[in-house]
Protein backbone atom coordinates (compact mmCIF):
# COMPACT_ATOMS: atom_id res chain seq x y z
CA UNK A 1 0.00 0.00 0.00
CA UNK A 2 1.38 3.41 -1.19
CA UNK A 3 2.01 6.00 1.89
CA UNK A 4 -0.26 7.97 2.65
CA UNK A 5 -2.92 8.41 5.34
CA UNK A 6 -5.72 5.22 5.69
CA UNK A 7 -8.67 8.55 5.60
CA UNK A 8 -7.05 10.32 2.65
CA UNK A 9 -8.52 7.42 0.22
CA UNK A 10 -10.96 8.61 -2.40
CA UNK A 11 -10.76 5.40 -4.27
CA UNK A 12 -10.15 2.67 -1.87
CA UNK A 13 -10.32 -1.09 -3.21
CA UNK A 14 -10.01 -4.20 -0.67
CA UNK A 15 -9.94 -7.89 -2.72
CA UNK A 16 -11.70 -6.46 -5.39
CA UNK A 17 -12.02 -9.74 -7.68
CA UNK A 18 -14.49 -10.50 -10.75
CA UNK A 19 -14.19 -13.21 -13.35
CA UNK A 20 -16.34 -13.63 -16.29
CA UNK A 21 -16.14 -17.19 -17.18
CA UNK A 22 -12.99 -18.71 -17.16
CA UNK A 23 -11.53 -15.39 -17.65
CA UNK A 24 -9.80 -13.52 -14.38
CA UNK A 25 -10.65 -10.28 -15.52
CA UNK A 26 -9.67 -8.28 -11.93
CA UNK A 27 -7.41 -10.66 -9.85
CA UNK A 28 -7.75 -9.10 -5.76
CA UNK A 29 -7.22 -5.68 -6.53
CA UNK A 30 -6.21 -3.17 -3.69
CA UNK A 31 -6.70 0.25 -5.35
CA UNK A 32 -6.35 3.08 -3.54
CA UNK A 33 -6.04 6.72 -4.74
CA UNK A 34 -5.67 9.22 -2.25
CA UNK A 35 -7.20 13.13 -2.04
CA UNK A 36 -6.10 15.55 -4.60
CA UNK A 37 -4.40 13.23 -7.05
CA UNK A 38 -4.35 12.88 -10.78
CA UNK A 39 -3.93 8.94 -11.09
CA UNK A 40 -2.84 7.71 -13.88
CA UNK A 41 -4.75 3.71 -14.14
CA UNK A 42 -2.26 2.01 -16.91
CA UNK A 43 -2.63 -1.07 -18.85
CA UNK A 44 -2.89 -2.26 -21.91
CA UNK A 45 -6.20 -3.33 -23.34
CA UNK A 46 -8.22 -6.41 -21.90
CA UNK A 47 -5.71 -5.73 -18.77
CA UNK A 48 -8.90 -4.96 -16.24
CA UNK A 49 -8.74 -1.14 -16.64
CA UNK A 50 -12.75 -0.84 -18.16
CA UNK A 51 -13.75 -3.97 -15.71
CA UNK A 52 -12.60 -2.24 -12.56
CA UNK A 53 -14.31 1.14 -13.51
CA UNK A 54 -16.72 0.02 -13.94
CA UNK A 55 -17.28 -1.95 -10.51
CA UNK A 56 -15.81 1.21 -9.22
CA UNK A 57 -18.93 3.01 -10.27
CA UNK A 58 -21.56 0.09 -8.95
CA UNK A 59 -21.97 -1.06 -12.82
CA UNK A 60 -20.88 -4.29 -12.31
CA UNK A 61 -20.64 -6.31 -8.79
CA UNK A 62 -17.28 -7.85 -7.85
CA UNK A 63 -17.57 -11.33 -6.62
CA UNK A 64 -14.98 -10.44 -3.72
CA UNK A 65 -13.89 -7.94 -2.21
CA UNK A 66 -15.06 -4.38 -1.34
CA UNK A 67 -15.14 -0.89 -2.95
CA UNK A 68 -15.55 2.82 -0.80
CA UNK A 69 -15.69 6.10 -3.21
CA UNK A 70 -15.29 8.68 -0.57
CA UNK A 71 -15.16 6.95 2.44
CA UNK A 72 -18.73 5.20 1.50
CA UNK A 73 -19.39 1.47 0.64
CA UNK A 74 -20.45 1.60 -3.51
CA UNK A 75 -22.98 -1.39 -2.55
CA UNK A 76 -24.36 -0.46 0.97
CA UNK A 77 -23.98 3.11 0.42
CA UNK A 78 -24.49 3.66 -3.43
CA UNK A 79 -25.96 7.29 -3.36
CA UNK A 80 -23.09 8.58 -0.96
CA UNK A 81 -20.64 7.12 -2.60
CA UNK A 82 -21.36 8.32 -5.84
CA UNK A 83 -22.86 11.79 -5.14
CA UNK A 84 -20.19 14.08 -5.98
CA UNK A 85 -18.56 11.89 -8.36
CA UNK A 86 -18.10 12.15 -12.20
CA UNK A 87 -17.56 10.04 -14.88
CA UNK A 88 -16.81 9.37 -18.82
CA UNK A 89 -16.60 5.97 -19.28
CA UNK A 90 -15.52 4.47 -22.84
CA UNK A 91 -17.48 6.18 -25.64
CA UNK A 92 -19.41 9.18 -24.18
CA UNK A 93 -23.04 8.40 -24.88
CA UNK A 94 -25.82 11.41 -25.97
CA UNK A 95 -28.97 11.93 -27.33
CA UNK A 96 -28.36 13.02 -30.68
CA UNK A 97 -31.67 14.42 -31.64
CA UNK A 98 -31.47 16.61 -28.94
CA UNK A 99 -28.52 19.74 -28.67
CA UNK A 100 -25.77 19.53 -26.27
CA UNK A 101 -27.53 21.71 -24.22
CA UNK A 102 -30.48 20.07 -24.18
CA UNK A 103 -28.42 16.48 -23.58
CA UNK A 104 -26.66 18.20 -20.19
CA UNK A 105 -30.32 19.54 -19.04
CA UNK A 106 -31.12 15.74 -18.93
CA UNK A 107 -27.97 14.99 -16.46
CA UNK A 108 -28.96 18.42 -14.90
CA UNK A 109 -32.84 16.80 -13.95
CA UNK A 110 -31.51 13.93 -12.69
CA UNK A 111 -29.01 15.89 -10.49
CA UNK A 112 -30.86 18.37 -9.29
CA UNK A 113 -28.79 20.83 -10.82
CA UNK A 114 -30.20 24.61 -12.15
CA UNK A 115 -29.45 25.09 -15.67
CA UNK A 116 -26.78 27.69 -14.74
CA UNK A 117 -24.62 24.67 -14.08
CA UNK A 118 -24.81 23.67 -17.53
CA UNK A 119 -23.93 26.71 -18.96
CA UNK A 120 -20.45 27.29 -16.53
CA UNK A 121 -19.48 23.28 -18.11
CA UNK A 122 -20.38 24.27 -21.47
CA UNK A 123 -18.12 27.16 -21.12
CA UNK A 124 -15.27 25.45 -19.67
CA UNK A 125 -15.07 22.54 -22.54
CA UNK A 126 -15.83 25.16 -24.75
CA UNK A 127 -18.79 24.10 -26.52
CA UNK A 128 -21.05 26.94 -25.74
CA UNK A 129 -21.01 28.51 -29.15
CA UNK A 130 -22.50 24.80 -30.09
CA UNK A 131 -24.39 24.26 -27.31
CA UNK A 132 -28.18 24.92 -29.40
CA UNK A 133 -27.25 22.11 -32.57
CA UNK A 134 -27.82 19.05 -32.21
CA UNK A 135 -25.34 16.35 -31.50
CA UNK A 136 -25.93 14.30 -34.33
CA UNK A 137 -24.23 17.17 -36.25
CA UNK A 138 -21.60 17.18 -33.30
CA UNK A 139 -17.35 15.77 -34.33
CA UNK A 140 -16.43 13.07 -31.93
CA UNK A 141 -13.81 15.34 -30.43
CA UNK A 142 -17.25 17.75 -29.45
CA UNK A 143 -18.79 14.82 -28.31
CA UNK A 144 -16.16 13.49 -26.24
CA UNK A 145 -16.02 17.32 -24.49
CA UNK A 146 -19.55 17.47 -24.33
CA UNK A 147 -19.34 13.79 -22.22
CA UNK A 148 -16.44 15.51 -20.01
CA UNK A 149 -19.24 18.06 -19.81
CA UNK A 150 -21.17 16.12 -18.14
CA UNK A 151 -19.13 14.30 -15.92
CA UNK A 152 -18.13 17.92 -14.72
CA UNK A 153 -21.63 18.88 -13.52
CA UNK A 154 -22.26 19.94 -9.93
CA UNK A 155 -18.33 20.36 -9.47
CA UNK A 156 -17.37 16.79 -8.26
CA UNK A 157 -14.71 15.69 -5.95
CA UNK A 158 -14.06 12.58 -7.94
CA UNK A 159 -13.38 12.05 -11.83
CA UNK A 160 -13.27 8.69 -13.41
CA UNK A 161 -12.33 9.28 -17.32
CA UNK A 162 -11.65 5.89 -18.86
CA UNK A 163 -9.80 6.70 -21.82
CA UNK A 164 -10.89 10.86 -22.21
CA UNK A 165 -8.46 11.59 -25.14
CA UNK A 166 -9.77 8.96 -27.85
CA UNK A 167 -11.27 10.49 -30.90
CA UNK A 168 -10.03 14.25 -30.12
CA UNK A 169 -7.60 16.14 -32.39
CA UNK A 170 -3.74 17.61 -31.55
CA UNK A 171 -5.40 20.76 -29.85
CA UNK A 172 -8.25 18.86 -28.15
CA UNK A 173 -5.55 16.61 -26.52
CA UNK A 174 -3.60 19.39 -25.31
CA UNK A 175 -6.97 21.52 -23.76
CA UNK A 176 -8.11 18.11 -21.95
CA UNK A 177 -4.29 16.81 -20.47
CA UNK A 178 -4.62 20.58 -19.55
CA UNK A 179 -8.47 20.16 -17.81
CA UNK A 180 -7.09 16.91 -15.63
CA UNK A 181 -3.68 18.30 -14.84
CA UNK A 182 -5.29 21.29 -12.91
CA UNK A 183 -8.36 19.50 -11.88
CA UNK A 184 -7.03 19.45 -8.26
CA UNK A 185 -6.52 22.88 -8.13
CA UNK A 186 -9.46 24.58 -10.45
CA UNK A 187 -12.05 22.28 -9.03
CA UNK A 188 -10.77 20.52 -6.11
CA UNK A 189 -10.70 17.33 -7.57
CA UNK A 190 -9.55 13.83 -7.28
CA UNK A 191 -9.17 12.27 -10.82
CA UNK A 192 -8.27 8.70 -12.29
CA UNK A 193 -8.00 8.69 -15.96
CA UNK A 194 -7.38 5.47 -17.73
CA UNK A 195 -5.59 5.05 -20.35
CA UNK A 196 -3.66 2.59 -22.60
CA UNK A 197 -1.22 5.31 -23.63
CA UNK A 198 1.97 5.87 -21.30
CA UNK A 199 2.98 8.83 -22.57
CA UNK A 200 -0.28 10.48 -22.02
CA UNK A 201 -0.51 9.80 -18.58
CA UNK A 202 3.27 10.65 -17.74
CA UNK A 203 2.12 13.74 -19.22
CA UNK A 204 -0.88 14.51 -17.14
CA UNK A 205 -1.11 12.72 -13.87
CA UNK A 206 1.08 12.65 -10.53
CA UNK A 207 -0.21 8.90 -9.17
CA UNK A 208 -0.11 5.98 -11.09
CA UNK A 209 -1.41 2.28 -10.84
CA UNK A 210 0.16 -0.21 -13.12
CA UNK A 211 -2.55 -3.21 -14.23
CA UNK A 212 -1.75 -6.17 -16.10
CA UNK A 213 -4.01 -8.91 -16.87
CA UNK A 214 -6.32 -8.10 -14.04
CA UNK A 215 -3.45 -7.50 -11.30
CA UNK A 216 -2.95 -4.22 -9.40
CA UNK A 217 1.90 -4.27 -10.48
CA UNK A 218 1.94 -0.81 -8.85
CA UNK A 219 0.64 1.97 -7.44
CA UNK A 220 2.48 5.22 -5.62
CA UNK A 221 3.52 8.33 -7.22
CA UNK A 222 5.16 8.43 -10.76
CA UNK A 223 8.07 10.17 -8.66
CA UNK A 224 8.35 6.57 -6.32
CA UNK A 225 8.07 4.59 -9.72
CA UNK A 226 10.99 6.60 -11.31
CA UNK A 227 12.97 6.13 -8.31
CA UNK A 228 12.25 2.43 -8.40
CA UNK A 229 13.89 2.52 -11.39
CA UNK A 230 16.56 5.12 -11.47
CA UNK A 231 17.81 4.09 -15.03
CA UNK A 232 21.58 4.16 -15.86
CA UNK A 233 24.56 5.74 -17.89
CA UNK A 234 24.96 4.60 -21.28
CA UNK A 235 28.55 4.77 -22.09
CA UNK A 236 29.64 5.25 -26.09
CA UNK A 237 33.15 3.97 -26.45
CA UNK A 238 35.19 1.29 -28.89
CA UNK A 239 35.91 -1.94 -28.23
CA UNK A 240 32.66 -2.57 -25.57
CA UNK A 241 33.32 -6.28 -25.10
CA UNK A 242 36.37 -5.39 -23.06
CA UNK A 243 35.16 -1.82 -21.45
CA UNK A 244 32.06 -4.47 -20.35
CA UNK A 245 34.39 -6.90 -18.48
CA UNK A 246 36.70 -4.36 -17.13
CA UNK A 247 33.92 -2.54 -15.38
CA UNK A 248 31.60 -5.83 -14.29
CA UNK A 249 34.00 -5.52 -11.82
CA UNK A 250 32.05 -2.83 -10.09
CA UNK A 251 29.36 -2.99 -11.61
CA UNK A 252 27.74 -6.81 -12.27
CA UNK A 253 24.93 -5.37 -14.10
CA UNK A 254 26.26 -3.90 -16.55
CA UNK A 255 25.53 -4.65 -20.32
CA UNK A 256 27.28 -4.52 -23.50
CA UNK A 257 25.35 -2.04 -26.75
CA UNK A 258 26.29 -2.44 -29.83
CA UNK A 259 28.80 1.11 -29.95
CA UNK A 260 29.57 0.81 -25.83
CA UNK A 261 28.48 0.04 -22.27
CA UNK A 262 25.00 0.53 -20.34
CA UNK A 263 25.18 0.70 -16.56
CA UNK A 264 22.37 0.26 -14.39
CA UNK A 265 21.56 2.83 -11.32
CA UNK A 266 22.01 6.63 -10.45
CA UNK A 267 24.91 8.47 -11.02
CA UNK A 268 26.23 11.99 -9.61
CA UNK A 269 28.32 13.94 -11.54
CA UNK A 270 31.17 12.58 -9.61
CA UNK A 271 30.78 9.03 -10.22
CA UNK A 272 30.21 9.69 -13.76
CA UNK A 273 33.98 11.81 -13.62
CA UNK A 274 35.20 8.90 -12.17
CA UNK A 275 34.12 6.34 -14.45
CA UNK A 276 35.62 8.26 -17.66
CA UNK A 277 38.58 9.05 -16.37
CA UNK A 278 38.92 5.39 -15.60
CA UNK A 279 38.24 4.12 -19.05
CA UNK A 280 40.31 7.01 -20.69
CA UNK A 281 43.19 6.30 -18.29
CA UNK A 282 42.65 2.17 -19.33
CA UNK A 283 42.87 3.45 -23.30
CA UNK A 284 39.11 2.97 -24.09
CA UNK A 285 38.18 6.32 -26.43
CA UNK A 286 35.25 7.25 -24.49
CA UNK A 287 32.79 9.46 -27.37
CA UNK A 288 29.51 10.19 -25.15
CA UNK A 289 28.39 9.92 -21.66
CA UNK A 290 24.66 9.91 -21.43
CA UNK A 291 22.21 9.80 -18.45
CA UNK A 292 19.36 7.48 -19.45
CA UNK A 293 16.09 8.15 -18.01
CA UNK A 294 13.33 5.61 -18.01
CA UNK A 295 9.79 5.91 -19.36
CA UNK A 296 6.98 4.60 -18.28
CA UNK A 297 7.06 2.94 -21.22
CA UNK A 298 10.15 1.17 -20.40
CA UNK A 299 9.10 0.42 -17.08
CA UNK A 300 5.73 -1.19 -17.77
CA UNK A 301 7.40 -3.23 -20.29
CA UNK A 302 10.20 -4.24 -17.87
CA UNK A 303 7.52 -5.02 -14.81
CA UNK A 304 5.50 -6.85 -17.25
CA UNK A 305 8.32 -9.35 -18.83
CA UNK A 306 7.63 -7.37 -22.07
CA UNK A 307 4.51 -8.48 -22.61
CA UNK A 308 2.52 -5.74 -22.00
CA UNK A 309 1.28 -5.33 -25.65
CA UNK A 310 1.05 -1.60 -25.54
CA UNK A 311 -0.50 0.18 -28.58
CA UNK B 1 -37.81 10.80 -8.99
CA UNK B 2 -39.37 14.38 -10.35
CA UNK B 3 -35.96 14.69 -11.74
CA UNK B 4 -36.12 11.25 -14.09
CA UNK B 5 -39.18 12.02 -15.58
CA UNK B 6 -38.57 15.21 -16.61
CA UNK B 7 -35.36 14.29 -17.97
CA UNK B 8 -37.27 11.10 -19.68
CA UNK B 9 -39.70 13.90 -21.00
CA UNK B 10 -37.28 15.81 -22.51
CA UNK B 11 -35.68 13.01 -24.17
CA UNK B 12 -38.90 12.27 -25.79
CA UNK B 13 -38.83 16.09 -28.02
CA UNK B 14 -38.17 15.82 -31.20
CA UNK B 15 -38.12 11.73 -31.32
CA UNK B 16 -40.07 9.18 -33.19
CA UNK B 17 -42.28 8.19 -30.54
CA UNK B 18 -44.36 11.41 -31.05
CA UNK B 19 -45.04 10.43 -33.98
CA UNK B 20 -45.57 6.90 -33.16
CA UNK B 21 -48.33 7.97 -30.87
CA UNK B 22 -50.07 9.68 -33.67
CA UNK B 23 -50.12 6.75 -36.11
CA UNK B 24 -53.16 5.12 -34.88
CA UNK B 25 -55.67 7.49 -33.77
CA UNK B 26 -55.04 9.30 -37.56
CA UNK B 27 -55.15 5.67 -39.19
CA UNK B 28 -58.02 4.73 -36.93
CA UNK B 29 -59.80 8.03 -37.67
CA UNK B 30 -59.31 7.94 -41.55
CA UNK B 31 -60.58 3.77 -41.73
CA UNK B 32 -63.75 4.80 -39.78
CA UNK B 33 -64.41 8.16 -41.84
CA UNK B 34 -64.15 5.79 -44.68
CA UNK B 35 -66.03 2.88 -43.71
CA UNK B 36 -68.79 5.15 -41.96
CA UNK B 37 -69.36 6.88 -45.87
CA UNK B 38 -69.26 3.50 -47.71
CA UNK B 39 -72.31 2.07 -45.49
CA UNK B 40 -75.49 1.61 -47.71
CA UNK B 41 -77.75 2.64 -44.40
CA UNK B 42 -76.90 5.14 -41.77
CA UNK B 43 -74.66 3.42 -38.52
CA UNK B 44 -75.48 3.68 -34.76
CA UNK B 45 -72.84 5.57 -32.44
CA UNK B 46 -72.75 2.02 -29.97
CA UNK B 47 -71.17 0.09 -32.84
CA UNK B 48 -69.26 2.65 -34.13
CA UNK B 49 -67.20 2.63 -30.82
CA UNK B 50 -67.37 -1.20 -30.83
CA UNK B 51 -65.76 -1.76 -34.12
CA UNK B 52 -63.22 1.31 -33.86
CA UNK B 53 -62.46 -0.25 -30.27
CA UNK B 54 -61.86 -3.69 -32.05
CA UNK B 55 -59.30 -2.84 -34.74
CA UNK B 56 -57.84 -0.43 -32.03
CA UNK B 57 -57.70 -3.51 -29.68
CA UNK B 58 -56.94 -5.98 -31.95
CA UNK B 59 -53.74 -4.27 -34.00
CA UNK B 60 -53.06 -0.75 -33.27
CA UNK B 61 -52.25 -1.07 -29.30
CA UNK B 62 -50.07 -3.58 -29.56
CA UNK B 63 -47.79 -2.67 -32.56
CA UNK B 64 -48.48 0.86 -30.80
CA UNK B 65 -46.78 -0.59 -27.63
CA UNK B 66 -44.22 -2.73 -29.56
CA UNK B 67 -43.03 0.97 -31.04
CA UNK B 68 -43.44 2.85 -28.25
CA UNK B 69 -41.68 0.76 -25.78
CA UNK B 70 -38.88 -0.26 -28.42
CA UNK B 71 -38.02 3.11 -29.38
CA UNK B 72 -37.75 4.53 -25.26
CA UNK B 73 -35.55 1.76 -24.56
CA UNK B 74 -33.52 2.11 -27.94
CA UNK B 75 -32.69 5.93 -26.72
CA UNK B 76 -30.62 4.05 -24.27
CA UNK B 77 -29.12 1.42 -25.77
CA UNK B 78 -26.06 3.38 -27.33
CA UNK B 79 -22.58 2.83 -26.54
CA UNK B 80 -22.16 3.26 -23.23
CA UNK B 81 -25.55 5.38 -22.60
CA UNK B 82 -26.97 2.86 -20.18
CA UNK B 83 -23.25 3.18 -18.01
CA UNK B 84 -23.66 7.06 -17.75
CA UNK B 85 -27.01 6.74 -16.08
CA UNK B 86 -26.12 4.31 -14.31
CA UNK B 87 -23.46 5.65 -12.97
CA UNK B 88 -25.27 8.73 -11.43
CA UNK B 89 -26.45 8.94 -7.39
CA UNK B 90 -29.77 8.23 -8.72
CA UNK B 91 -31.44 5.17 -8.03
CA UNK B 92 -31.40 2.33 -10.54
CA UNK B 93 -34.94 1.36 -9.54
CA UNK B 94 -35.95 5.06 -10.32
CA UNK B 95 -34.36 5.11 -13.66
CA UNK B 96 -36.30 2.01 -14.78
CA UNK B 97 -39.33 2.94 -13.08
CA UNK B 98 -39.17 6.43 -15.40
CA UNK B 99 -38.86 4.10 -18.40
CA UNK B 100 -42.31 2.08 -17.08
CA UNK B 101 -44.32 5.43 -15.93
CA UNK B 102 -43.47 6.76 -19.37
CA UNK B 103 -44.35 3.88 -21.71
CA UNK B 104 -47.58 3.67 -19.57
CA UNK B 105 -48.46 7.12 -19.98
CA UNK B 106 -47.86 7.25 -23.55
CA UNK B 107 -50.13 4.31 -24.40
CA UNK B 108 -52.69 6.40 -21.70
CA UNK B 109 -52.32 9.52 -24.12
CA UNK B 110 -52.69 7.05 -27.41
CA UNK B 111 -55.56 5.52 -25.92
CA UNK B 112 -57.48 9.24 -25.10
CA UNK B 113 -56.72 10.09 -28.75
CA UNK B 114 -58.08 6.49 -29.47
CA UNK B 115 -61.24 8.36 -27.42
CA UNK B 116 -61.28 11.55 -29.25
CA UNK B 117 -60.54 9.83 -32.74
CA UNK B 118 -64.01 7.29 -32.26
CA UNK B 119 -66.17 10.80 -31.93
CA UNK B 120 -64.57 13.17 -34.42
CA UNK B 121 -64.57 10.66 -36.80
CA UNK B 122 -68.51 9.93 -36.36
CA UNK B 123 -69.50 13.78 -36.49
CA UNK B 124 -66.57 14.27 -39.87
CA UNK B 125 -68.80 11.43 -41.53
CA UNK B 126 -71.87 12.60 -40.71
CA UNK B 127 -70.52 16.53 -41.58
CA UNK B 128 -69.15 15.24 -45.15
CA UNK B 129 -72.12 13.20 -45.93
CA UNK B 130 -75.55 13.70 -43.49
CA UNK B 131 -77.58 10.63 -44.80
CA UNK B 132 -74.34 8.80 -43.21
CA UNK B 133 -74.77 10.59 -39.89
CA UNK B 134 -74.79 8.42 -37.18
CA UNK B 135 -77.77 7.29 -35.19
CA UNK B 136 -78.55 7.69 -31.11
CA UNK B 137 -76.43 9.86 -28.39
CA UNK B 138 -72.88 9.00 -29.03
CA UNK B 139 -71.92 6.98 -25.95
CA UNK B 140 -69.12 9.55 -24.48
CA UNK B 141 -69.27 7.52 -21.08
CA UNK B 142 -69.04 3.89 -22.63
CA UNK B 143 -66.47 4.44 -24.59
CA UNK B 144 -64.28 6.14 -21.59
CA UNK B 145 -65.06 2.65 -19.86
CA UNK B 146 -64.49 0.30 -22.59
CA UNK B 147 -60.99 1.77 -23.55
CA UNK B 148 -59.52 2.64 -20.20
CA UNK B 149 -60.18 -1.49 -19.29
CA UNK B 150 -58.65 -2.04 -22.68
CA UNK B 151 -55.62 0.30 -21.50
CA UNK B 152 -55.42 -1.28 -18.27
CA UNK B 153 -55.76 -5.04 -19.54
CA UNK B 154 -52.88 -3.94 -22.08
CA UNK B 155 -50.33 -3.43 -18.95
CA UNK B 156 -49.06 -7.51 -19.26
CA UNK B 157 -48.74 -6.79 -22.91
CA UNK B 158 -46.58 -3.56 -22.30
CA UNK B 159 -44.70 -5.30 -19.15
CA UNK B 160 -43.58 -8.20 -22.27
CA UNK B 161 -42.57 -5.53 -24.88
CA UNK B 162 -40.84 -3.29 -21.99
CA UNK B 163 -39.16 -6.09 -20.76
CA UNK B 164 -37.45 -7.68 -23.61
CA UNK B 165 -37.00 -3.50 -25.12
CA UNK B 166 -35.25 -3.17 -22.29
CA UNK B 167 -33.41 -5.78 -21.61
CA UNK B 168 -31.59 -6.48 -25.12
CA UNK B 169 -29.83 -4.22 -26.79
CA UNK B 170 -31.75 -4.82 -29.73
CA UNK B 171 -34.38 -2.67 -31.99
CA UNK B 172 -35.17 -5.75 -34.05
CA UNK B 173 -36.33 -8.31 -30.98
CA UNK B 174 -39.24 -6.68 -29.58
CA UNK B 175 -40.38 -5.54 -33.01
CA UNK B 176 -40.56 -9.33 -34.07
CA UNK B 177 -42.08 -9.98 -30.63
CA UNK B 178 -44.95 -8.02 -31.09
CA UNK B 179 -45.82 -8.25 -34.20
CA UNK B 180 -45.62 -12.11 -33.91
CA UNK B 181 -47.40 -11.66 -30.45
CA UNK B 182 -50.43 -9.67 -32.73
CA UNK B 183 -50.48 -12.35 -35.32
CA UNK B 184 -50.32 -15.20 -33.14
CA UNK B 185 -53.35 -13.41 -31.13
CA UNK B 186 -55.94 -13.83 -34.29
CA UNK B 187 -55.47 -17.40 -34.29
CA UNK B 188 -55.89 -17.69 -30.83
CA UNK B 189 -58.87 -15.77 -29.57
CA UNK B 190 -60.91 -18.60 -31.00
CA UNK B 191 -58.69 -20.87 -28.49
CA UNK B 192 -60.19 -21.74 -24.50
CA UNK B 193 -56.63 -20.87 -23.34
CA UNK B 194 -56.62 -17.16 -25.76
CA UNK B 195 -57.95 -15.71 -21.96
CA UNK B 196 -54.02 -15.92 -21.17
CA UNK B 197 -52.57 -14.48 -23.83
CA UNK B 198 -51.02 -10.99 -23.13
CA UNK B 199 -51.74 -10.03 -27.14
CA UNK B 200 -55.83 -10.65 -26.32
CA UNK B 201 -56.40 -9.50 -23.10
CA UNK B 202 -57.68 -6.13 -24.49
CA UNK B 203 -59.65 -7.67 -26.94
CA UNK B 204 -61.39 -9.47 -23.86
CA UNK B 205 -63.18 -6.25 -22.93
CA UNK B 206 -65.50 -6.71 -25.78
CA UNK B 207 -66.20 -10.45 -24.69
CA UNK B 208 -70.03 -10.66 -23.84
CA UNK B 209 -69.32 -12.93 -20.56
CA UNK B 210 -68.52 -10.32 -18.03
CA UNK B 211 -66.53 -13.50 -16.32
CA UNK B 212 -64.17 -13.66 -19.12
CA UNK B 213 -63.65 -9.54 -19.72
CA UNK B 214 -63.12 -9.32 -15.89
CA UNK B 215 -60.85 -11.80 -15.96
CA UNK B 216 -59.02 -10.21 -18.75
CA UNK B 217 -58.50 -6.98 -16.64
CA UNK B 218 -57.61 -8.20 -14.07
CA UNK B 219 -54.57 -10.90 -15.55
CA UNK B 220 -53.38 -7.75 -17.65
CA UNK B 221 -54.03 -5.12 -14.91
CA UNK B 222 -52.71 -6.99 -12.02
CA UNK B 223 -50.65 -9.28 -13.77
CA UNK B 224 -49.30 -6.53 -16.13
CA UNK B 225 -48.47 -4.43 -12.72
CA UNK B 226 -46.48 -7.51 -11.03
CA UNK B 227 -44.45 -8.34 -14.12
CA UNK B 228 -43.42 -4.35 -14.54
CA UNK B 229 -42.37 -4.39 -10.73
CA UNK B 230 -40.07 -7.41 -11.41
CA UNK B 231 -38.50 -5.84 -14.63
CA UNK B 232 -37.60 -3.00 -12.80
CA UNK B 233 -36.49 -5.27 -9.96
CA UNK B 234 -33.92 -7.25 -12.22
CA UNK B 235 -32.79 -4.61 -14.18
CA UNK B 236 -31.96 -2.73 -11.19
CA UNK B 237 -29.66 -5.98 -10.32
CA UNK B 238 -28.19 -7.05 -13.10
CA UNK B 239 -24.77 -6.20 -14.30
CA UNK B 240 -24.29 -3.56 -17.21
CA UNK B 241 -21.39 -3.82 -19.35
Amino acid sequence: MPHSRMNDWVIETEGVSRRFGSIQAVDSLDLHVPKGAVAGFLGPNGAGKTTTIRMLLGLIRPQGGSIRLGGHDIHSARRNALTGVGSLVETPAHYPHLTGAENLDIACHMAGLPRRERDRVLDLVGLAGAARRRVKGYSLGMRQRLGLARALLGNPKLLILDEPTNGLDPSGIHEMRTLIREAPERFGATVLVSSHLLGEIEQTANHVALMHRGKLLFQDTIAALMDAHPGGLTIRLDRPAEALARVRASHADAAQLEDGIRLPGRFTAAERATINRDLVEAGFAVSDLTLVKPSLESIFLERTGGTGDLQ
Amino acid sequence: MIGVMRAEALKLRRSLAIIVMGVAPVMTFILTVLIQLSGESPGIWAFQMMSTSAIWAYFLLPMTATGLTALLAQMEHGPGTWSQILATPVPKWQVFTGKVVMALALMAIVTALIYVSIFASGFVAGWINPAEALEGSPPWWDAAKLLGKMYLASFLLIAVQLGVALRFNSFALPVSVGIGGTFVAVAATSSKYGIFFPWLLPVNMLASEPERAEFALMLGGVGGAALLALIVLYLSRRDWH
